[in-house]
Order: C-alpha cells, then sequence, then structure tokens
C-alpha cells in the first residue's frame, strides 16, 4: 500500500485461528458424541388385504407370484395367471433357503415379462425377523416391484 | 558479543518453534464438513421423537428414508400410536378378546381399530404409516395391525428396519 511521501507499509496481519480450532473440536466433538450410528430405513409394502381396492387391483394384474413361508422353514411359490406349476423350496440347514428362492423368482420375473404383483404370505408364528429377510431377497430378485404382505 | 549472538540464536530458535496451526484447521473443517454430510439420525431427526426403550427393529440391507408419516410402535406390551398407547399386547400377541375375527385365519385388533378410525380425520389423504415392529414380533401381530389400519383407512404403509450395510 502506497502512503503519503512514497514510501510503502507492509501490513503484516496475523489471524488468531486458536479460537476457531477450539470451536471446530467442540462442535466435532458434539457431533460424535451426538451423532446416531443406527441408519433407519423405510421398507415400502403393499397390503394384499381384503377390500374394494384389493379387488381392482386383482382384476387389473392377472399375472402374480404368492410367496408362501411355512413353518417347517420351506418355500411354496405359486404364479397365478399361468400355467407355471407351483414349486416348494425345502428348508435348507435348518433355515429357509433364501438363494434357490432367488434364483427362482429371478427366472420367473425373466420369463414373466408381464408379471405385476409379488405377495408374500408368511405363517402366523414367523418371526418378524424373518419375514424381512424373505421381503429383502423378494425385492432383490424382482426389484421393480413392490411386495406386498398377504395372508389377510 | 557473546551474548547477543545468544540472544539472536534464541530468538530464531523461538520463530522456528510456532505452530503451523493453518493446516489442522483445514482438516478439522473437512473433519466437520464430512460429518455434517453423513450424520445420520435415524427416526428420531425426522419425527423429533426417539424409539421406545426395548425395540429392537429388524436389520435389512434394503430401505429408503422418508419425512413424515404416523408411526406404530409394536413393543412387547403394546401398541403404541405416535407415543401414545393404544391396545395392548401380551408378550407380542393381541389377547384374544381384543381380536375380531374377520381375517382369514387371524382378525384385526377391536382397540387399534377404534383409536385410528377416531384418529383418522386428523391425518390427511395418503398420509404414510409406519409400523415400527420388534423383530421378535410374530407376523400374526403385524399382520392384525396392518389389517387394523389398512380398514381404518391408512393404505400407504412403511416398515421400519435398521439398515445393515
Amino acid at each position: 500500500m502506497k502512503m503519503r511521501g512514497g514510501k510503502s507499509r507492509k501490513f503484516d496481519f496475523h489471524l488468531n485461528i486458536v479460537p476457531i480450532i477450539d470451536c471446530l473440536t467442540i462442535l466435532i466433538t458434539f457431533m460424535l458424541a451426538s451423532g446416531v450410528y443406527l441408519s433407519i430405513g423405510l421398507l415400502p409394502v403393499g397390503v394384499a388385504a381384503p377390500g374394494e381396492s384389493l379387488k381392482e387391483q386383482t382384476n387389473l394384474h392377472p399375472i402374480k407370484i404368492d410367496v408362501e413361508m411355512k413353518l417347517d422353514h420351506s418355500f411354496l411359490i405359486k404364479v397365478k395367471g399361468t400355467s407355471v406349476p407351483e414349486k416348494r423350496i425345502a428348508a435348507s440347514a435348518d433355515y429357509w433357503n433364501m438363494p434357490e428362492m432367488v434364483q427362482t423368482l429371478t427366472g420367473l420375473n425373466q420369463s414373466l415379462p408381464k408379471l405385476e404383483q409379488l405377495t408374500l404370505i408368511a405363517s402366523k408364528e414367523i418371526s418378524y425377523q424373518q419375514v424381512i429377510d424373505a421381503m429383502q431377497n423378494m425385492k432383490k430378485s424382482i426389484p421393480k416391484l413392490e411386495v406386498q404382505l398377504g395372508g389377510f | 558479543m557473546k551474548s547477543k549472538f545468544r540472544k539472536h540464536h534464541r530468538r530464531e530458535h523461538q520463530e522456528e518453534a510456532e505452530l503451523q496451526i493453518t493446516s489442522l484447521a483445514d482438516i478439522l473443517i473437512i473433519v466437520l464438513v464430512f460429518l455434517l454430510k453423513s450424520y445420520s439420525a435415524g427416526l428420531e431427526a425426522v419425527a423429533d421423537v426417539s424409539l421406545p426403550e426395548g425395540l429392537n427393529l429388524p436389520v435389512s440391507q434394503v430401505g429408503g428414508q422418508d419425512k413424515d408419516g404416523l408411526r406404530i410402535e409394536i413393543l412387547q406390551s403394546g401398541i403404541q400410536v405416535q407415543g401414545e398407547p393404544a391396545a395392548g399386547l401380551e408378550a407380542f400377541r393381541f389377547p384374544e378378546a381384543d381380536l375380531n375375527s374377520d381375517l382369514t385365519d387371524n382378525g384385526t385388533s377391536i382397540n387399534l381399530t377404534k383409536y385410528l378410525t377416531e384418529r383418522r380425520s386428523h391425518y390427511p389423504e395418503g398420509t404414510k404409516v409406519w409400523i415400527v415392529g420388534d423383530r421378535r414380533a410374530p407376523y400374526a401381530t403385524i399382520q392384525t395391525v396392518l389389517a387394523s389400519a389398512s380398514i381404518s383407512g391408512f393404505q400407504d404403509f412403511r416398515l421400519a428396519v435398521v439398515k445393515d450395510e
């Protein structure tokens, strides 16, 4: 900066950033302490319950797949609206054989382009966690469809 | 002469020992921005509520986010709607006396249906219902809750899960 008299004067600024760092450290500590590390998601689900809306839906979507979860940990896959026979998938190591269910549904999805409804029907005593496991596998097999819960 | 040299030398040393904290500030700002971006507060932040104690949500790899919804919580001893008790449960099951016989091999809940029907007009058309259920609950209870909400006029359902990423 030119000063009167032709002499240039150099300003030497020193910003004191120590309090800024203090604030940042406190903010980061607060965020780390108050953050919730459980990431909660929401799964959209349809309800294939008795009622007017369902009757209308059924007429609109003639080809649909029902996946039944049985108490013996087997799946029964029924394809409605076509001549595809029903398929039973037995338990594997006393648990649901999810890989085979996924494989079957993926195959059906490829062979049935007009498929528009996918319903999960579980036995009453099956736990909610197991129903969610099956739902997420069904969703992975046929991502274009919303899984409906049925058996009402 | 000797002492002057020492003083000068000491000053040089003092200047060298200054801590360069600008880079530290840069790093802290980046960490703060990262934390702000990835800050996840789940349902607590979305609906300004906390999950009830003892409720273990099911775990899933899939699941999206949503802004607002009517929360129906399924606990071991009862059903809560937006934090208010709506129906009783015995070990995650509806008592026989509270069940209608209007489903195939199950029924809707008398108390829950009454509670939801009375409050249906408080919520706009298309209100999403979040089922915040314990992973140990049997499917029969989930079915009863869904059917009761459905006949009370709610149609759009979301199941709350803990995302396993």
